[in-house]
Formats: C-alpha cells, sequence, structure tokens
C-alpha cells in the first residue's frame, strides 16, 4: 500500500506485522479516518466569502507537518467515486507547530470539477487527502524590512496567509499590498484586508476593481502605488498577463532577484486528435530516455521502440500489466476514448498519447 | 475496437469473423462491447461505496473473529470465531482482493484500493498472481499450453489429455488441493516456468520462490504464531486454540474458493481449447471463447457477495475489469445476445455445476 509518510513507531511497525498484509492503518481508519500515516483531513467549516468562493478549514491528522506561509497544499477529494487532486495556497498562519487546523480559499472555476464541490457539494465531516506542503513563495527567514505583495483574482490566496503570519508576529517592517479583482463584490478578503490595513500602521493596501474603473498595473500605475518597487522584496500571485508583466519590468529594472512569482494557472498544451496522428515527446522518467511518440499509436510499441523494457501481458487490455503512473501529461484509452490525466495509473498498450507525457518507466 | 490493438501475435491474417457455423463474431462483439460501454458510462459513487462497504464488513468480520478466538477454548467462541474470520478470508480473497487485482477498481484512482499496490491475505504473491490469473488464465482462457488453470497441472479434466497411472489418486488429489488450495494458488505461478520447454533450474525459479517463502512465512507468523502468542496469558489452552481456529478458518476458505473456481472452467459443457486455436483471434473469437470456457451457477446476492461475484464467471471473463458489482446487472444482457448469436451460454444450480465437476473428476481418474 502506498502512503506517502513513513512515520514508523516501533509500535506501528509491531502492529504492521500482526495486520500484514494490510497496514495498521487500514483497521485503524474503521474507527476514525484520520488516524492513518498518510496526510489527510476533515473539513471543519465552509464559509462563504463572495459569491463565488469560500474559505475551507481542514483538521488535519497529525501526520501534516507545519507549514511556511505562501505555501501550497495539494487536496485529493472523492467526485462521483473518483479522486480528483488540485493544489490551493494555504491562506491559515504558517509556521505554527501543533495546529491540526489549516484554511484554503477556493474559487469557483466555470466548468471546474474540484473547484465547484468544494465550493457547492462538499459538506462539513468529509474525508479529504493531503500532500504537501510544496512550494517556496515564502518569506526569507529575516523578514526584511520592505515588502510588496502583488496579487490578481484568486492569486490573493498565498498572500492573505503571508499577511496574517506577519499579523501573529508583527514585524518591523513596512508592507504594501496591490491586489486586483474585478468588483469589490467579487474581492476575496477584501474586509480582512481593509481591517488589518487599519489596525497595522505598517500595512498599506491598495484594493483596485478592475471592471469598476481601476486601472491595471503599469509602470506608471506602480510608480503611483509603490514608488520604492525595485528596492522591495516582491511576491506576486496572479494571472498570466500580471505575471509578464512583473517579469519584465522587474528585469528590466535589474530587479529579478528581488522578485518571487507564483503562478496559479497552468496553460494546457492543446490536446492532440489521435485520428489526424501527428507526434508528441514520451519522456521514461526512470530510464531517463526521451522518444518520439506517434499519436493514435500505443504507449506501450512507443516504449517498445524506445528500447524500454516495459512489462505487458495480453497487450488488448485485459490483464493490466503494464498499468504504469502517468507522470505528465494526458492519455487516451483507444478503445472508448476516456482521458487519463498525471497521477493516474494507465493501461499501455490500448492507451495513446494526447499531449507530450512523462510515464514512470 | 479491432481485433487485436497492438499487434497480432503471428504476421498471418486474422480469423474469418464469420464461424463455420454462419455466425458473426463482429456483430457479436458489438453488442458485447455495447454492454461494456453502458457500464463504463455509468461508473460513480455507487459503486465506490459499494467496494469501500465490503471492505470495512470484511475488515470487522477479521476484527471479530480474532477477537471472538481469544475465548476460543469455549466452543461457541471458537465456532463464532471460525465463522466470521473464515467469512472474512472468503470476502477478502474472492470479492475484493481478486477484483482488485483484476484492476476493477483503479478507475477511483484510490491508492489504497488500486491493482498495483494491492496485496492479499493468501500465499500467492500479487505479482505472480496477476501474471497466471489475469494474464495467462484470462487472456488464454481454456486453451491447452497456455491456460495452466486447467486441472491446475494435476488434476486430468480434459478427456483429450493422455491418461497416466498416477491419475487413479485423482479422488485424493482434488480433496488434497481442495484443502490446501491456497498453496495449489500460490506455487501456479511457476507452472509458467516449468512448462514453457527451457530448462527449469533453482536459479532461474528461486525469485519466484523466495517471494512465495515469505509469504508463507508471515502467514504462518501471523496465524499461527502471533496471534496464538496474544493468547498466551490466558493459558496455552486459549493459545492453542486460536491457532486451531485460524488453521479453521483458511482451510474453509481454501474449500469454498477452491469449489467457486472449478465451478466456473470444468462443469460439464464447458469446453477445451487445442493448443494454437487461439492465435490471430478477432475480438469476437476472443469473447466466444471466454463464453464457451466459462460457466455460471445460480444465487442470490449472499451467493454473489461470497464467491465475488464468481456465480457470473462467464460476464468476469468477457469483462474482467468491470466493478464486479456490476455483473449481475449484465448478465440479462449478456445470456441475450449469447443465445440470438448461437453461443451457448453455461449455467445452473451450484450442486448441479459441481456434482458434474466432481463426476467428471472420478471418470477421468479412470482411461
Amino acid at each position: 500500500m502506498t502512503s506517502d509518510a513513513g512515520r514508523r513507531s516501533p509500535l506501528g511497525s509491531l502492529l504492521d506485522r500482526l495486520s500484514q498484509p494490510l497496514p495498521i492503518d487500514a483497521y485503524r481508519t474503521l474507527v476514525n479516518p484520520l488516524w492513518a500515516r498518510d496526510r489527510r483531513g476533515v473539513i471543519e467549516a465552509v464559509t462563504p466569502i463572495t459569491p463565488d468562493a469560500c474559505a475551507i478549514t481542514i483538521r488535519t491528522n497529525r501526520a501534516w507537518p507545519r507549514h511556511d506561509a505562501g505555501q501550497f497544499v495539494t487536496i485529493g477529494v472523492e467526485i462521483d467515486g473518483v479522486r480528483h487532486h488540485r493544489c490551493y495556497s494555504l491562506t491559515s498562519v504558517g509556521d505554527r507547530a501543533g495546529s491540526q487546523l489549516i484554511e484554503i480559499a477556493v474559487q469557483r472555476v466555470p466548468g471546474g470539477l474540484v473547484s465547484t464541490h468544494l465550493t457547492s457539494t462538499a459538506r462539513i465531516g468529509d474525508l479529504v487527502h493531503l500532500s504537501g506542503p510544496d512550494g517556496d513563495f515564502t518569506l526569507p527567514s529575516f523578514v526584511p524590512d520592505r515588502l510588496l505583495l502583488i496579487s490578481g483574482g484568486s492569486g490573493v490566496t498565498p498572500i492573505i496567509g503571508i499577511l496574517r503570519t506577519l499579523a501573529a508576529r508583527p514585524p518591523h517592517s513596512d508592507v504594501i499590498v496591490v491586489h486586483h479583482a474585478p468588483t469589490a463584490e467579487r474581492t476575496m478578503f477584501s474586509a480582512e484586508l481593509t481591517r488589518l490595513a487599519a489596525r497595522h500602521d505598517w500595512l498599506t493596501v491598495h484594493l483596485v476593481h478592475t471592471r469598476d474603473g481601476g486601472a491595471r498595473l503599469d509602470p506608471t500605475r506602480l510608480d503611483e502605488l509603490c514608488p520604492d518597487w525595485a528596492d522591495r522584496e516582491t511576491f506576486v500571485c496572479g494571472p498570466t498577463s500580471l505575471i509578464e508583466f512583473v517579469t519584465d519590468h522587474w528585469e528590466a529594472a535589474g530587479a529579478l532577484e528581488r522578485l518571487h512569482l507564483e503562478r496559479f494557472t497552468l496553460d494546457l498544451p492543446s490536446l492532440a486528435d489521435p485520428a489526424s496522428g501527428g507526434t508528441v515527446t514520451a519522456t521514461f522518467t526512470t530510464t531517463g530516455s526521451v522518444a518520439t511518440a506517434p499519436v493514435g499509436a500505443t504507449l506501450l510499441a512507443t516504449a517498445e521502440a524506445a528500447g524500454i523494457d516495459a512489462p505487458y501481458g495480453c497487450r488488448t487490455g485485459v490483464c493490466h500489466t503494464c498499468s504504469t503512473r502517468l507522470v505528465s501529461g494526458c492519455t487516451t484509452d483507444v478503445r472508448d476514448g476516456r482521458v487519463s490525466e498525471a497521477g493516474t495509473h494507465v493501461q499501455l498498450c490500448v492507451s495513446t498519447p494526447l499531449t507530450d507525457v512523462a510515464l514512470d518507466l | 475496437m479491432t481485433a487485436l490493438i497492438d499487434r497480432p501475435l503471428t504476421d498471418d491474417a486474422p480469423l474469418d469473423p464469420i464461424d463455420p457455423a454462419g455466425i458473426d463474431l463482429d456483430a457479436f462483439a458489438a453488442e458485447l462491447d455495447a454492454i461494456r460501454d453502458e457500464i463504463l458510462a455509468s461508473r460513480g459513487q455507487a459503486d465506490a461505496d459499494y467496494i469501500r462497504r465490503v471492505i470495512r464488513l470484511q475488515r470487522r468480520l477479521e476484527v471479530g473473529g480474532r477477537a471472538a478466538l481469544m475465548a476460543g477454548v469455549l466452543p461457541p467462541a471458537w465456532l463464532a470465531g471460525v465463522a466470521m474470520l473464515s467469512l472474512s478470508k472468503i470476502l477478502e480473497n474472492m470479492e475484493i482482493g481478486h477484483n482488485v487485482m483484476h484492476g476493477q477498481w483503479d478507475w477511483m484512482r484510490d491508492p489504497d484500493i488500486h491493482s498495483t499496490t494491492w496485496e492479499w491475505d493468501n500465499v500467492c504473491p500479487s505479482p505472480q498472481w496477476k501474471h497466471s490469473h489475469n494474464y495467462m488464465h484470462h487472456q488464454w482462457t481454456n486453451v491447452v499450453g497456455m491456460d495452466n488453470d486447467i486441472g491446475y497441472g494435476i488434476i486430468r479434466i480434459d478427456p483429450n489429455k493422455p491418461w497416466a497411472r498416477w491419475n487413479l489418486a485423482q479422488p485424493l488429489i482434488f480433496v488434497t488441493l481442495a484443502t490446501l488450495f491456497e498453496y495449489g494458488v500460490g506455487f501456479h505461478d511457476l507452472e509458467a516456468d516449468v512448462s514453457d520447454g527451457e530448462k527449469v533450474t533453482f536459479e532461474r525459479i528461486k525469485p519466484k520462490l523466495f517471494e512465495i517463502g515469505r509469504k508463507i512465512r508471515r502467514q504462518v507468523a501471523k496465524d499461527y504464531v502471533a496471534f496464538p502468542a496474544l493468547a498466551l496469558p490466558l493459558g496455552v489452552p486459549s493459545a492453542v486454540s486460536v491457532a486451531t481456529g485460524n488453521l479453521a478458518a483458511n482451510v474453509v476458505r481454501n474449500l469454498w474458493s477452491f469449489a467457486v473456481i472449478f465451478c466456473g472452467h470444468f462443469p460439464d459443457g464447458v469446453e477445451i481449447f487445442p493448443r494454437g486455436s487461439a492465435e490471430n483471434e478477432t475480438r469476437g473469437h476472443w469473447y466466444r471463447r471466454q463464453v464457451l470456457g466459462s460457466a455460471n451457477f445460480e444465487g442470490g446476492p449472499l451467493m454473489h457477495l461470497m464467491t465475488g461475484n464468481l456465480d457470473h464467471q462467464i460476464e468476469h471473463h468477457l469483462f474482467p475489469d468491470l466493478p464486479s458489482n456490476r455483473y449481475v446487472e449484465v448478465a440479462p444482457k449478456v445470456r441475450e445476445v449469447c443465445e440470438r448469436h448461437g453461443v451457448a451460454y453455461n449455467t445452473g444450480s451450484f450442486a448441479r455445476q459441481f456434482g458434474s465437476v466432481v463426476r467428471k473428476v472420478l471418470r477421468l481418474s479412470l482411461p
């Protein structure tokens, strides 16, 4: 059985021997689903924060370690029987040992399976699977004197985590926040940002409502809001356009070393059409080799052509001998067109790639 | 779906999809594919809830059974403990382990209920099981020389197999195999190594033997050393009753799984296919061979659960990776398609099917 955390006490190892071939967790979780070595939690509260966003509080089990403000958690939820994983920035105070409560904020994405589930169908008490915390969008161990935090849309989530952490141990710093959202109503954490700014004299908050006349960030606007931006340790999280603007602007100013970026949107590669052919790239992560993969040909054929000793049995999708973890990319089952995404297992003999793929071979 | 997705097994042309009796096997395959697709499209929360419910039930039965056996010096506690632990081991091997290892639940993407990670309470290591069963047996069902499940190599179940004098002991072998069935299963994958024509050396089979040995050691350590030792503070008779209870549960599971599996492929009317006959099959030929090489038996919901839904052996062989709880729903459709296309669908009561297996085993013990 796979569990990511390897915390095994002598008692745990003894119990595993008694419970084998299953780990003792298989029995402990009958009593309490959180009594497991892998990182998990239950939803403790779901709080609407805008018409289409919720803050979700999760009570974790002891396997969850402390996190640093600005990091993200990968959360696994079951929707119609299938586990789905998504990454969300942690909005709760970081670096707090012993607390089993963490919070994320989820904005509903139109057509988004997991965000819709978390904001409308998730219930208190639901089990969630966690991995992480991950990410290096974090404050240096010595908090700099001057900080600039820029965000757009739900990019505010790691920023609010950083601000809450700073507010819990008020710094001798000067912090400027510039946050962009379409309207006041749809600004996540707007009341809290305003309240924090009123309470703390080290904090200045600029809320920009881009659909209500607020100007998008450009060099002039930036100079108005924060004249000494190039000298500040700067954290930016938001859509691609914002990331591109700051990257270019900071680079031109020779200030890239003070710029920290977090992308929350992934530009999905366009999916190939298996009928039309073409080729993509297949990477085999264990052997480290790379091959050209014809779209429409099976991954098993591609792997064998590349000299990879791939497992196989029936070669017709019956026996599952060739099930292999898809590390990245998308594939489709040539029998029924079902699409598999990264992190799942695919049957090499009946799968063809739709994008560049990486396989655990 | 085309005949063989990846490559034909030889360069010869595929078999004619119209069989000599005039059955259009392409049409037959298309109808069965449609039944499969319908289930794939409707898999969801109810199925996930089902397998989790069965898993919870099995683990509770196991805990209950092992707890009751701690008081096993009292006969009613011993009987209750054996009953619960036997049920648990049967569910764990049949409805859970066998089906999870087929990949029936991989679509849930739950790493704890996944064919690539599952290990079961049986002396057969799961990687070897997946080879001998999922591949050799399911792909080459009832093909002589490929499917080593035909009589498990030690029972003469095929009248075309030449008689040998030691077949006279067949009734005794039958009962012994039933009692020790998990050991038969445990060493079963070695059959592929000793029957492939190459010289059998210890070096060659050592890795598999080592794995089997490790699983046997672990089961012995758990059922016959560790749990009896836990009862030792209550006295030596308590420890002995735990060991005998565990032994009884292992034997009950062996007898029942043996009976179910022998009813799946050996009753009267089930066909055995000659060596080489399955090469260049189209999907229709493959489907037909699965139907002709398997047999169902009848029963209610409890029978479905306790056989791991292998009372629907035909449906399992057509669709080995569909969730087992759905076989009961597709069975009437499969039967209708088979009967309309003139493919014999073999079913009967458990007593009739098992009776015919026993008769065949006795008959074929003689020349």
